[in-house]
């Protein structure tokens, strides 16, 4: 389980920064970005989890043996994962902006910035 | 006993920093439409002047010993931490009213820059001021991360601000992309670092770490971690999104982006590298110090070089920044208590400074629509003002005294001789003098009429993007609510071009550099930035404050070593870079020179190629960066 996971959290970041290295479409590009941060949150899940571990509810259930995994660590995700969403959906809607103005979404004919 | 009156009231006023701005936001998101522009102009300003004067108070009772805030009460039980703690010291609560101060100037600014005021401008303006206060007073390594991106979303939304142009499209996209990336990095250090140590408490964290030898997960948590923070320190090679975001932000953004955003990522690294590294055993300071001190010798020289090249007013100060940042970093990383200091004075003059530059720039701007130096050539008449600030601002960063960017420059001069290294002042000199010269050269071309009006070149720099020419006319998609009484005023404000600048956007630049000028004046102020860096740079000390398993020591323990400031030498010194400064400008603008000036151009053509705007190349960087900080940090804490 844990090679696993820490494989695909490597697996996970690296193919989304070669995706945004390498995109030639701006939607794509937040799309890898999402990839990538995807990484982060199964790093973090990895990193709470604890074989056998059940849910870390501890109200109005009844009584679970054995222990439970990190909620801390789950909290970190979860609020990964809002910072994930609004990042995406203001790129997302820059990206919108681009197509408007500039008529392309090719990250590469958009060099305003430069000349 | 106002001492004491302010020890007592110290646990309303640290939550109060925070709170204050984050509500005067949401009253501007949620309720601006309803207030009148000058009465939501003038809420926002007055939040942001309550959160400079809380933090001001601070700063001065975390002088001597720092301030533990416990969030709920929940104290540490028997060293074990369960809450989030804020821990302030003098140092970050310095940083954060900085950040006030500059928030407070450029929504001053905002009264006239924009033409139609906009609520949700100043909404992000103020949680980004929420969040930098939060970043500068957390104890707490995720509350670190999470006040990191919220102030990096909020600056993705500022630059983007002016949406209806593709230059600050770009420059968000590079922004957002790069700065996410770094975050995700940050997180997965803050990940690792929780599974080596099962805390997420800095103090917690470095006493667990202590007297330990580093592993191999501890060195990949400290290369993510500091690499995602040098992201937003525009440390070489992590640099280059900050010349596309300064260069394409409006105005009053740059203003916080220059003189606060950039300097948290490198606050970050050190507190950081002090509460958490710092104590890992096996000699790790001196080997981590060439790294650091290697980073920031390649900043602040390619960011001068940078400078020199550039055209583009925006971009040249962004450039600048970039320079002053690699002399911070210098300072900071001599791990030295009076480094530190010497970096933490030069942060608030410099900042205070460039804010005034970025403020006049705005006025060029927003009274000759441009902010091409080649093309504004003679067009100073009637800006005298102006002008004056954007030399005087040039000569201050250069350290002319007694401004307290000289004071800092001294401490971190001194600092370099006794660490062994007195050829840095070489290396600090000549970032200082190229940057500032090449500001003074812009003065001279488009107050004095020097030089010449076309660029020598098609190489030598940026051209003025379209974007740039009607940022303050912004197009009809971009003008939000753009009512009658708004395109009113717009017209009226074109109609009155080449009339005197309004006062509200001339006076701002000339306030900062008067605050600067008198923290340079106050006695003491070495001994005193000397003492809080002390205390900030005492791993021991912030982990018993913090877990409070000893009595908080003295401030009288601290040693704060005499310093030779106010040396003759140290005057003559800044009175040198200014003249080479002045030189450099001279030089620029002489006609005769053009052939030094091709060769130049030529010599350094690798380096603004490189610089080539693209997002991909960005993250190419990037993770090279990341890579060779896994391999140096292997190296420093092996």
């Amino acid at each position: 389980m844990s090679v696993l996971a820490y494989g695909v959290v490597a697996w996970l970041f690296l193919i989304g920064l070669y995706g945004v290295v390498t995109s030639r479409n701006l939607i794509h590009m937040v799309v890898c970005v999402s990839v990538a941060q995807s990484a982060t949150d199964v790093l973090l899940l990895e990193i709470g989890y604890r074989t056998g571990g059940h849910a870390p509810v501890f109200v109005s259930l009844p009584a679970h043996p054995g222990p439970a995994v990190d909620a801390l660590m789950q909290a970190l995700a979860l609020t990964d994962v809002v910072v994930g969403a609004a990042v995406t959906a203001l790129l997302l809607a820059v990206a919108v902006q681009v197509h408007k103005r500039a008529g392309t979404l090719d990250p590469d004919e958009l060099r305003a910035t430069r000349e | 006993m106002t001492a004491v009156n302010l020890v007592v009231s110290t646990s309303a006023v640290i939550p109060a920093s925070v709170a204050v701005p984050l509500g005067g936001a949401a009253l501007m998101a949620g309720f601006s439409r309803f207030l009148p522009r000058l009465a939501r102009d003038l809420i926002a300003i007055a939040v942001a002047l309550a959160t400079t004067a809380l933090t001001l108070i601070l700063t001065a009772a975390s002088a001597g010993h720092p301030l533990i805030y416990w969030f709920s009460g929940w104290r540490p039980a028997r060293g074990m931490v369960i809450g989030i703690d804020y821990a302030v010291g003098p140092l970050g609560a310095g940083m954060a009213s900085l950040a006030g101060v500059l928030a407070s100037a450029a929504l001053v600014y905002c009264l006239r820059y924009f033409d139609s005021a906009r609520g949700r401008h100043h909404a992000l303006v103020l949680i980004f001021l929420a969040a930098s206060v939060d970043f500068c007073l957390t104890g707490d390594l995720f509350n670190l991360f999470v006040a990191f991106e919220l102030v990096a979303v909020t600056a993705f939304a500022l630059t983007a601000y002016n949406a209806g142009h593709p230059a600050p499209l770009q420059g968000a996209i590079n922004f957002a992309v790069t700065n996410s990336l770094g975050g995700m990095s940050v997180l997965m250090g803050v990940g690792f670092l929780y599974a080596r140590t099962g805390s997420l408490n800095l103090a917690q964290i470095g006493q667990t770490l202590a007297g330990r030898h580093a592993d191999a997960l501890v060195v990949v948590a400290f290369a993510l971690l500091t690499g995602g923070f040098l992201v937003k320190a525009a440390v070489v090679p992590f640099h280059f999104w900050l010349p596309d975001a300064y260069g394409s932000a409006p105005i009053p953004v740059c203003v916080l982006f220059a003189g606060v955003m950039s300097e948290l990522g490198l606050f970050a690294v050190i507190r950081v590298w002090v509460t958490v590294f710092s104590g890992l055993d096996g000699g790790t300071g001196p080997r981590m110090r060439a790294v650091l001190l290697g980073l920031g010798i390649l900043t602040a020289v390619i960011g001068a070089v940078m400078a020199l090249a550039q055209v583009h007013l925006k971009r040249m100060l962004a450039f600048l920044t970039m320079s002053h940042l690699g002399i911070y970093l210098i300072g900071a990383g001599l791990l030295t208590p009076l480094g530190l200091a010497g970096a933490s004075l030069l942060v608030i003059g410099d900042g205070l400074a460039k804010s005034a530059l970025f403020l006049g720039v705005g006025v060029v701007q927003h009274q000759r629509a441009s902010v091409s130096e080649t093309r504004l050539h003679g067009a100073g008449r009637g800006l005298a003002v102006t002008g004056v600030t954007m030399a005087l601002g040039a000569l201050l960063l250069a350290d002319l005294p007694p401004y307290v960017s000289s004071a800092g420059h001294g401490l971190l001069v001194d600092a370099a001789e006794r660490a062994g290294l007195p050829w840095m002042e070489l290396v600090v000199a000549f970032s200082v003098v190229a940057s500032s010269g090449a500001v003074l050269r812009a003065a001279g071309r488009i107050w004095l009429g020097w030089g010449d009006g076309e660029s020598p070149g098609p190489d030598t720099g940026t051209a003025d993007d379209p974007g740039e020419e009607s940022e303050s006319e912004p197009g009809p998609a971009s003008a939000e609510g753009a009512g009658g009484a708004d395109s009113g005023q717009a017209e009226r404000d074109r109609a009155g071009r080449r009339r005197r600048a309004p006062l509200v956007m001339v006076l701002p630049p000339l306030a900062l550099l008067a605050i600067g000028l008198g923290l340079g004046l106050t006695s003491g102020i070495e001994e005193h930035a000397t003492a809080a860096a002390a205390a900030f740079s005492d791993r021991a000390a912030y982990a018993t404050a913090v877990l409070g398993t000893a009595p908080v020591p003295p401030a009288g323990g601290i040693a704060v070593p005499p310093s030779s400031v106010v040396s003759a030498g140290g005057v003559l010194t800044d009175l040198g870079q200014v003249l080479a400064a002045l030189c450099v400008a001279a030089v620029a603008l002489d006609r005769r020179s053009a052939g030094l000036r091709r060769a130049l151009a030529a010599g350094t053509g690798w380096l603004r190629r490189l610089h080539s705007g693209l997002v991909g190349d960005q993250v190419t960087w990037l993770t090279a960066g990341l890579a060779l900080l896994a391999a140096l940090g292997a190296a420093a804490l092996h």
